[in-house]
């Protein structure tokens, strides 16, 4: 298989991620989209790595630093979350509406 | 070199780091009536770290294998941002300590989102912008929601952590791409595979990195959190977020689309130009219908953030070398100038929050001439500067933007600079006229007085008008700053 087929996947998961974002309210939802986008970065750079001539592992290495940053992130965001539930009891972002203007 | 020779060009970062770890333990040990201890202690790491700055200007080099770099343009960030870490050290503890929110902590995160930036500014490698990218704004939410019991505060920081996550994938995946086209994450890499070659797929990288990038600096249309965030935000915190990684986000912009990006700056100087003249007219028409202080200056950071970008727009046309350099030497001060005065004006809005229930608008500003007239004075100052008016670091900042525009040959951009100052003037004036004009409201909030923020007030206020009528001082500085990209 060539490149073109991991290219495709990873396109439609990062497509497949955006839309959650946007479509879904529920903030625990949108952050598992947002991994989802994460994920999808991490198969294109792995697949790069790849096809590309093998004379450094730059994408390799760029995809395992995005894994620790994203577990981070999810930690981060995870932490956010919790606190707001405590404050309004609720994790849909539709109701977190007291800043505006 | 080896590799001790390189650890000596991390001074200013390593500093940062032994510092955050001197945090943590030193909190653990400090009683609670001792905790304000951390601030001397955070500032004087701080000041630190910034006298490390000197001790690595002038190196120019590239460190560990091409992933870091140590220039003057760096250098110079990274003493802007130790400068903006320290007036919020400062500004931050009464604010934090009346609603209890823990000062360990908030020095701590703190100290790591500077930590990020100064990476973000010497980054020469993609993995090392994405690095330093996340390491200065995950600090940056948990900041924003550090007043875990507060409503605004969790809504703020939620939202900024959600669409900061998104922004940080889609530049993610143009980073990915440009990878693929290039062969190379190398920021002089990428420059020289590009070489003004323009494909389909370059396009849509650069797409991506656009959006992702604007999103990080707050430009219209990508603005949506900012008000949000840094309405929900401490008001002293709002101060630092406005300026720290809006200082950061444009060190991005400059390594990935003045250098790796540089070959093909005629085609980004399009989108550029419609995302700067959208971003300052919008925010400073949004800014004119706001009552609530903090939503205010959140919009006027909006508007400075389109001022910021003319400055790299003309970088991008200008033809000759000279010319474009002058471009990027005017951001250089407009952030500069923008850090400190931005930060010191939401400080004055968090001091007259003493008390915790009363809400922050534009009436506890009502006659503040005569119930606190240092204060009120200082706030005078800080609008004029934001205005852009003479004798205030303001002033050339606009000054060295709009001739920079002109001498690029985009003087109808300056023209609509000017247009958005004048239009902005109605806003921060106004901020003048409830201070000296208005009785003050029957029974005004009290103001905190506390040393550290005085003194951090009284500094800002200094800097601004010093710099406001020697300009030149820091000069030599921009100049080499911006001869490193050339």
């Amino acid at each position: 298989m060539g490149i073109e087929g991991y290219l495709i996947v990873s396109t439609l998961l990062f497509g497949i991620g955006a839309f959650g974002f946007m479509a879904r309210r529920n903030a625990i939802l949108m952050l598992i989209s947002i991994e989802l986008m994460f994920n999808a970065v991490n198969l294109s750079l792995v697949a790069f790595n790849a096809f590309l001539p093998p004379d450094e592992n730059a994408g390799a290495v760029f995809a395992l630093m995005i894994m620790a940053v994203a577990a981070a992130e999810v930690t981060v965001g995870l932490a956010l979350v919790i606190a707001i539930i405590r404050t309004r009891q609720t994790a849909e972002v539709d109701q977190y509406s007291d800043l505006k203007g | 070199m080896d590799l001790l020779d390189d650890l000596v060009t991390l001074l200013p970062e390593l500093i940062l780091v032994a510092l955050v770890l001197v945090i943590i333990t030193v909190d653990l040990f400090l009683p609670r009536a001792e905790k304000w201890l951390l601030t001397p202690l955070t500032v004087a790491g701080l000041i630190l770290a910034g006298a490390a700055c000197f001790v690595v200007w002038d190196i120019n080099e590239t460190v560990y294998s091409g992933f870091y770099v140590v220039d003057d343009l760096s250098v110079f960030l990274k003493g802007a941002t130790i400068l903006t870490g320290i007036l919020s050290a400062l500004f931050a503890p009464a604010y934090l300590l009346v609603r209890r929110i823990p000062l360990g902590e908030f020095n701590m995160i703190l100290v790591s989102a500077l930590l990020g930036m100064c990476v973000l500014a010497s980054s020469s490698d993609m993995i090392t912008v994405f690095l330093g990218l996340e390491l200065m704004t995950m600090p940056s939410y948990l900041l924003t929601g550090l007043h875990k019991t507060d409503r605004y505060s969790n809504e703020g920081a939620l939202k900024y952590f959600l669409l900061g996550s998104f922004a940080s994938a889609i530049v993610l995946f143009g980073v990915a791409w440009t990878y693929g086209l290039t062969g190379t994450t190398s920021v002089a890499g990428i420059a020289s595979a590009l070489d003004g070659e323009m494909s389909a797929g370059i396009l849509v990288a650069m797409g991506f990195l656009t959006v992702g990038a604007t999103f990080k600096i707050a430009a219209v249309p990508f603005h949506y959190w900012t008000p949000d965030a840094y309405q929900g935000a401490p008001t002293p915190i709002t101060g630092f977020l406005s300026v720290g990684p809006k200082l950061g986000a444009f060190a991005l912009l400059i390594r990935v689309f003045a250098e790796a990006l540089e070959p093909l700056r005629a085609d980004w100087l399009v989108i550029f130009l419609v995302l700067t003249v959208l971003t300052m007219t919008v925010g400073n028409v949004v800014a004119l219908t706001q009552v609530n202080l903090k939503r205010m200056l959140a919009y006027s950071s909006i508007a400075h953030t389109g001022y910021i970008m003319a400055g790299l727009a003309a970088f991008a046309n200008a033809t000759d070398p000279g010319v474009a350099a002058q471009g990027i030497e005017a951001v250089l001060f407009y952030i500069l100038g923008y850090a400190v005065m931005n930060i010191a004006a939401f400080a004055v809005v968090g001091m007259l929050q003493r008390d915790t229930t009363r809400f922050g608008g534009l009436n506890s500003f009502a006659g503040l001439a005569t119930r606190a007239p240092w204060r009120a004075a200082a706030m005078a100052v800080l609008m004029l500067s934001l205005t852009g008016i003479p004798p205030t670091v303001g002033f050339f900042a606009k000054l060295y933007i709009l001739l920079a525009s002109v001498d690029a040959g985009l003087a109808w951009l300056a023209v609509i600079i000017v247009l958005n100052a004048a239009l902005a003037a109605f806003y921060y004036l106004r901020v003048i006229v409830y201070m000296y004009m208005r009785d003050p409201e029957p029974e005004p909030a009290p103001i905190d007085t506390s040393p550290f923020g005085s003194v951090a007030l009284a500094l800002s206020v200094a800097g601004v008008i010093a710099l406001g009528i020697f300009p030149g001082a820091v000069l030599r500085f921009l100049e080499e700053s911006a001869a490193s990209l050339f």
